[in-house]
């Protein structure tokens, strides 16, 4: 263990090859996860938009597009991430045995975790940035534009907080039919109750606690603002930023000390 | 001149427990033994005799119980990345990257090592033509065959030009073409002073390959030496394999009844076979590691 963690320089030295890796697997892919990433953002962005926008003038003050851009962008690191984090790590440490080829090398397992939670969050980027230029040029729904280039580096960093929380699940399930649980217990209800849609700020009390230990309320508690132009306190900004670096240290911590538990037992 | 060892493993010990309970396992129960430097030493033993435990504890891909352990002189669990990058391992199961094409999986391991990319634009190519998979560069792993991905997975493990290296069954579900192959390359490695720590279930391969021989089952060191030593300790010089109905009249030596004939182990194999009928159906041959291992592992199947 007194290797466990390398020095800084090494530390970095080591993901930088496995971010290669990943750009090599992205270059043969990319297309196909593209179009996965965006049209399923696409999706809920039309059905609600439109579908649900024709009952719904105004949402917390905000036209019912300009309201809901930002939580589906904000909700497209969830998905992806949990994503990567489970089924796709899966894939990688135990159906391909890459991570003891890796761990044959002088990578630890903490950088390799960190690898897969740079690249799947970079990943994103993409299908966030298309969706901005959507909405922004044809909608009209994002009416700050240096709003949403802030909302970028904080999109980043809930993604590594929401990759964190996934690795989580993925280093005490042993069976991967048990992912569906996680997609049914955590990705959903944090997807619907998280003010994606409709502002929870009104709703009864179980349901407001609930969206308020969600990490994605936090997400679009800056986002949104940051993209509408809507007052945001200095304190509000602290609070969700720290939740989500929190979690982001907190959940990798777990994930790396658990993980090499369980690979080296 | 004496050598140095280079794998020092001393009341080496692994207990697990399995997942979801059960009693303590016990894969390792406190083996010695060295590997010196320039040798190729060979870990033999039945399937479950803690061949590839012990190989995981000595890359540190798992965590020993007890005992100790050094490689180039420290504690195999706590390797500074230095020596990391002098160690390689071909493992049992091929792990090749299938989302990557056969040269950027070397590229991508050569970079893990710390090897710069620059120097791998030459390194790789010649890495494929030493495992004769130039035509195959840009293919995906998918594409390969067993014998290709085999020869890609010790092709990666030489990228690295290690001091030291593991093999772990390489040439298990191969062709008589690719394990000859393989033999010269492990031959070749060995002649550039590379210290190697070999395990196959093939006993022609550890006769060809290995300077020394470790037999190993149940967790426990049986015996170990050179393949010459282990035939001398253990079994006679010659075996006849005697075809039934055995002749009545043959000399009382050792011998094992397996099935359709039987196996006489004789020293004197020009006077035994005096003693044969005419028309006595047999099979004459110098006895082998097969014939070692058979002997202080027993006939009966494990798994």
């Amino acid at each position: 263990m007194t290797t466990y963690l390398a020095t800084t320089k090494d530390f970095f030295a080591n993901i930088y090859p496995l971010l290669l890796r990943f750009g090599y697997e992205y270059r043969s892919v990319w297309k196909a996860q593209l179009v996965r990433d965006l049209i399923d953002r696409l999706l809920y962005l039309f059905a609600f938009g439109f579908g649900m926008g024709a009952l719904i003038n105004q949402m917390d003050g905000l036209p019912y597009l300009d309201f809901l851009v930002p939580g589906i962008a904000a909700s497209t690191g969830v998905f992806v991430m949990t994503m990567a984090m489970t089924y796709g790590v899966w894939e990688r440490s135990t159906s391909y045995k890459l991570y003891p080829a890796w761990l044959a090398t002088p990578v630890r397992l903490p950088q390799v975790l960190m690898a897969e939670l740079l690249y799947a969050s970079l990943r994103t980027l993409p299908s966030i940035l298309i969706l901005f230029l959507l909405a922004g040029f044809w909608l009209k729904a994002i009416p700050s534009f240096w709003g949403a280039v802030l909302a970028l580096p904080v999109l980043m960093l809930a993604n590594l907080a929401f990759g964190a929380i996934a690795m989580c699940f993925t280093v005490h399930i042993y069976r991967p039919l048990h992912f569906a649980y996680v997609n049914t217990l955590w990705t959903t209800p944090m997807f619907l109750f998280s003010g994606v849609f409709f502002d929870l700020s009104h709703a009864p009390a179980p349901l407001y606690w609930l969206s308020q230990a969600l990490p994605l309320t936090h997400v679009i508690g800056l986002v949104r603002p940051l993209m509408t132009g809507q007052d945001l306190s200095a304190l509000s900004v602290l609070i969700d930023l720290g939740v989500l670096v929190t979690i982001f240290v907190v959940g990798y911590s777990y994930a790396c000390y658990r993980f090499q538990k369980r690979l080296l037992d | 001149m004496t050598q140095t060892n280079v794998i020092e493993a001393k009341n080496l010990v692994k207990t697990y427990t399995p997942r979801g309970g059960g009693p303590v396992v016990q894969a390792v129960k406190g083996i010695d033994f060295v590997v010196k430097q320039g040798t190729c030493t060979g870990l033999l033993g039945p399937n479950g005799a803690g061949k590839s435990t012990t190989m995981k504890m000595l890359m540190g891909l798992t965590q020993r119980s007890g005992g100790n352990l050094d490689i180039f002189g420290h504690d195999a669990a706590s390797l500074s990345r230095e020596e990391r990058t002098r160690i390689a391992l071909v493992p049992q199961d091929d792990n090749l990257d299938p989302d990557l094409t056969v040269a950027e999986n070397l590229t991508v391991y050569g970079m893990l090592f710390g090897i710069a990319r620059s120097l791998l634009k030459d390194r790789v190519p010649q890495i494929l033509n030493y495992m004769q998979l130039s035509e195959k560069a840009t293919a995906r792993v998918g594409q390969l065959s067993g014998g290709m991905k085999r020869r890609l997975t010790i092709g990666r493990a030489l990228v690295n030009d290690p001091d030291l290296l593991f093999l772990d069954e390489p040439t298990t579900g191969l062709d008589p073409q690719a394990r000859v192959m393989i033999w010269q390359r492990i031959l070749e490695l060995k002649k550039q002073g590379k210290t190697l720590l070999l395990t196959t279930h093939y006993m022609d391969e550890a006769q060809r390959l290995c300077d020394h021989i470790i037999m190993i089952d149940h967790g426990k060191v049986l015996d170990e030496g050179s393949p010459a030593e282990l035939i001398e300790r253990h079994v006679k010089k010659h075996v006849f394999d005697v075809s039934k109905p055995i002749p009545l009249d043959l000399p009382p030596e050792e011998s094992e009844d397996v099935g359709d004939s039987v196996l006489f182990y004789v020293d004197d194999g020009a006077a035994f076979r005096k003693r044969l009928p005419e028309d006595a159906t047999y099979l004459h041959r110098p006895a082998n590691m097969e014939d070692v291992f058979l002997r202080l592992t027993g006939r009966k199947l494990r798994d």
